[in-house]
């Protein structure tokens, strides 16, 4: 192999398009972010569910990919997965020809397509490292499993997370992924990463709220602008800012960060707590909540679930060195005290909330948004980011370039298979005189068309 | 005059609008002076690997003599009938083999992730390009169809929008309460959603029901729906109707409801409009939104029983918007959807100018009897 020529990478991936901007999902976001900065030192083709362009890029469809893949081999394919109707697609496709993936999420609450439902591929990765094994059978059925995506993770050469989290959950829970028979020695370090979301740098805000500084700026009578960027559901806390807010004795003004089918939701719960400080900001976004943080003083971050990931979010409030409230649960166990406020889950939830809110916007403490900034930046400058996913994507093309060409072969042994049962299937008696018809009368066709190779 | 054969895909015991399509390109060929008929194999939706043993089974077939007769022309219609060999070859295409392309991954398609699926999507996609390719003309019965072949296939074509099958019979009556529904019964019509939503509609609206099914179990799940809701008395699956029948129901219908996902084409919409009534549509029903405009002629909502049933009551509340929005669809009409077929058969035949060097003779004969069907429904 030319160690000089850049790398080939096939990314599946929701994108952007003119007709369909899918701005909440993360992985359009970081498609659109990453992208770009690898393009200097390796060469990705996309791969969408549409047809329409994508501005700046070549897309392609993704039924495309294999036949592309056939005429000049890629080293990795490479899927996000997310809990998003945007990403079914990549659900249905990763399996298809395993590469790395990274888990937007790793706990998903869709569910996978019929077909895919019934995937077969606990026993289509017994067949991959035992070709004696037989394939499973048509109409069998296979256990759907829970809500951890465990057919995505384990037919992954590697997996990526873009939450602590679910890389610890991911060493715990997938205990025999796809190569590790091929590969025994290999432990789930050398195939599980951690890769932080990019954001933007920015400098961090000058704050010119009442937590800004003592004995200097506003007082307490002056209202301060909360931002939040969570849904009506139950957990994001919403319920908990709003009665911490109901409950406070100060002004306080808040802008809610909302997809645009959450509107009803989300009056109805303002509404319910008497909260008519509040504006409800449609398209919920990575790039429309840094838009916003400049008419932010403090970030509200709370979330209490297994589900999901409010990083890209929260990054960007400490990007720019904003005062957050966060939920101490396992998204924000990298978070070091003092950085972020952290409040215990529980019944007195709103009351700390309340608290907390109380000292910023009195000025009872000093807030210094530099060390807040300097972290973020480190963990989530797009240049790092993108520097980590090269250095993953160079220690494991050689790795996937072998188990690729041993899938090409399993893939023809099915299609060997596949035209076993087509002579199988023939209605008559005798698998012997079925293979003879199959064999005189079709047979010459199926040479014809290409589909005996 | 040709000797022409029309390719036809039946599945045993249903009827929907690639029979219609056959049955009217038939007539209306026989009226033109061509010595014309149909070739059909019996078509399997199960188990799904038979279907590349379907297509080569076409592709065995010698279509280019019939006894002593030299057939001309052959002209194929639907997956996998464009898999026949004829040096004169022409495609008006119903639809491919939908479950490998735009159907994909969704709960439409049976395609697993199973390396032998994916070998099977392989070869159909290749052999599709190949046979579809050969084709001395190529067209769709949509821009829909067309624009999914481009995409996928890579391969151009015109869009031929199909005549309406009963031509100028088409009418309108005072409305009554019920909504009509027309088509072939399988999940991909989506007339469960219809259904379902019958709960919230007006209590004296009913919902009629004419196609019969085509998938195992599906008027199973249909009447099981009707037993929850305790809609008895409200919903009437009337199975396959006559011709009469049929342009009755849709004269005497408040509405018709036709939401099927990504539809090729959909007679249904267009006998609805001929009969001056209001379609009832989703947003993701493909080749209707090619005539129904939301609020124009039509309501296109969401595909949810909550959305279809609040869009029916909101005729039934103003029954002179529905009238209105049902004249309006009459004016909506594409120009040639009665009597478009000269275009049709130029395009059709045309290959047959490239290997004769002569034009077809379109002499007209007199008009044929109608021919039965359990409603166009669509391909």
């Amino acid at each position: 192999m030319n160690s000089s020529r850049p790398l080939r990478i096939a990314w599946f991936s929701p994108l952007a398009t003119a007709a369909h901007d899918a701005a909440a999902s993360l992985s359009v976001y970081f498609s659109a972010q990453i992208v770009p900065r690898l393009a200097a030192h390796f060469t990705v083709d996309l791969y969408h569910d549409r047809f329409e362009p994508v501005p700046g890029s070549a897309a392609y469809h993704y039924l495309s990919a294999a036949e592309r893949h056939e005429r000049q081999p890629y080293d990795i394919f490479f899927y996000q997965i997310e809990d998003r109707a945007e990403s079914d697609f990549v659900r249905g496709v990763c399996n298809v020809i395993p590469g790395v993936t990274l888990f937007h999420d790793l706990y998903l609450t869709r569910d996978r397509p019929a077909p895919m439902a019934n995937s077969a591929w606990t026993a289509i990765r017994g067949k991959f490292h035992d070709r004696n094994l037989p394939w499973p059978a048509r109409d069998a059925k296979f256990d759907v499993g829970g809500p951890l995506a465990e057919r995505e993770a384990t037919m992954a050469l590697a997996m990526i997370a873009t939450s602590v989290r679910n890389v610890g959950e991911y060493r715990r829970q997938i205990t025999d992924p796809l190569v590790s028979a091929a590969r025994p020695h290999e432990s789930a370090d050398q195939r599980s990463f951690f890769l932080p979301l990019p954001i933007p740098v920015r400098a961090p805000r000058v704050l010119a709220g009442p937590q800004a500084a003592p004995k200097s700026g506003p007082g307490p009578e002056t209202a301060a602008t909360i931002g939040f960027a969570g849904t009506p559901r139950i957990e994001h806390r919403a319920h908990k800012l709003f009665q911490a807010l109901r409950d406070s004795a100060r002004p306080w003004k808040l802008v809610w960060l909302i997809e645009d089918h959450e509107r009803d939701a989300a009056q109805a719960l303002l509404d319910e707590f008497g909260i008519d400080f509040a504006t409800l900001v449609g398209g919920r976004s990575p790039q429309r909540w840094q838009a916003l943080i400049d008419e932010i003083d403090i970030a509200l971050h709370p979330m209490f679930s297994m589900y999901g990931d409010i990083s890209v979010y929260l990054g960007a409030s400490m990007m720019a060195g904003l005062p957050c409230v966060v939920t101490r649960f396992v998204q924000t166990d990298h978070i070091p005290e003092g950085l972020v406020f952290k409040i215990d889950p529980g019944f007195d939830e709103a009351l700390q909330i309340r608290e907390i809110l109380r000292t910023l916007h009195d000025r009872t403490m000093n807030w210094d948004p530099q060390p807040v900034h300097d972290f973020a930046h480190e963990l989530h400058d797009p240049a790092a980011v993108a520097d980590q996913l090269g250095a993953i994507f160079r220690a494991l093309a050689p790795g996937s370039r072998d188990f690729l060409a041993g899938w090409q072969g399993f893939q023809a042994d099915a299609r060997r298979s596949l035209l076993q049962e087509l002579a199988d299937i023939m209605p008559l008696e005798g698998a012997a005189e079925r293979r003879d018809v199959f064999d005189r009368l079709l047979r010459p066709v199926y040479d014809e068309l290409g589909w005996s190779r | 005059m040709a000797t022409i054969l029309v390719l036809g895909v039946r599945v045993p015991f249903t009827r929907g609008g690639q029979e219609v399509l056959v049955n009217s390109l038939v007539r209306e060929l026989s009226r033109r002076g061509h010595d014309v008929d149909t070739v059909e194999l019996p078509y399997w939706v199960f188990p799904k690997e038979a279907f590349l043993n379907q297509a080569a089974l076409w592709r065995s077939l010698d279509l280019t003599m019939a006894g002593a007769r030299k057939i001309d022309l052959v002209i194929a219609t639907k997956f996998p009938s464009y898999y026949a060999s004829h040096p004169c070859k022409s495609l008006w295409l119903v639809h491919q083999k939908r479950e490998i392309y735009e159907l994909y991954g969704s709960n439409f398609s049976d395609i697993s992730d199973d390396p032998r699926d994916e070998a099977l999507r392989r070869m159909l996609v290749e052999g599709d390009k190949k046979a579809i390719g050969e084709c001395g003309y190529i067209a769709g019965i949509s821009r829909n169809v067309i624009e999914r072949l481009k995409n996928y296939n890579g391969i151009s074509g015109e869009v031929l929008y199909p005549p309406l099958p009963m031509g100028e019979r088409y009418r309108s009556a005072e409305p009554e309460n019920f909504i009509l529904s027309v088509g072939r019964l399988c999940s991909i019509k989506r007339v469960d959603l219809m259904i379902k939503a019958m709960p919230i509609v007006h209590p004296f609206v009913k919902l009629k029901i004419v196609g019969t099914p085509d998938e195992p179990n599906v008027l199973d799940w249909y009447k099981n729906e009707v037993e929850k809701h305790h809609l008895w008395d409200r919903v009437e699956f009337l199975g396959r109707v006559d011709d009469e029948t049929l342009l009755d129901l849709y004269a005497r219908s408040l509405a018709v409801y036709y939401a099927p996902f990504d539809e090729d084409y959909g007679y249904v919409t267009l006998e609805a409009m001929a009969s001056s009534k209001p379609v009832i549509a989703a947003r993701d029903s493909g080749g209707v939104l090619e005539f129904v405009q939301h609020e124009k002629n039509g309501l296109v909502v969401e595909a949810t029983s909550d959305a279809i049933g609040h869009a029916v009551n909101r005729l039934v509340e103003d029954k002179d918007f529905a009238k209105r929005l049902g004249s309006a669809g009459r004016g909506m009409l594409p120009a040639d959807i009665f009597s478009g077929w000269d275009r049709v058969i130029a395009g059709l035949l045309s290959p047959l100018e490239k290997a004769q060097g002569a034009s077809p003779a379109n002499r007209t004969r007199s008009a044929q009897p109608s021919v039965a069907h359990a409603g166009a429904g669509s391909a």
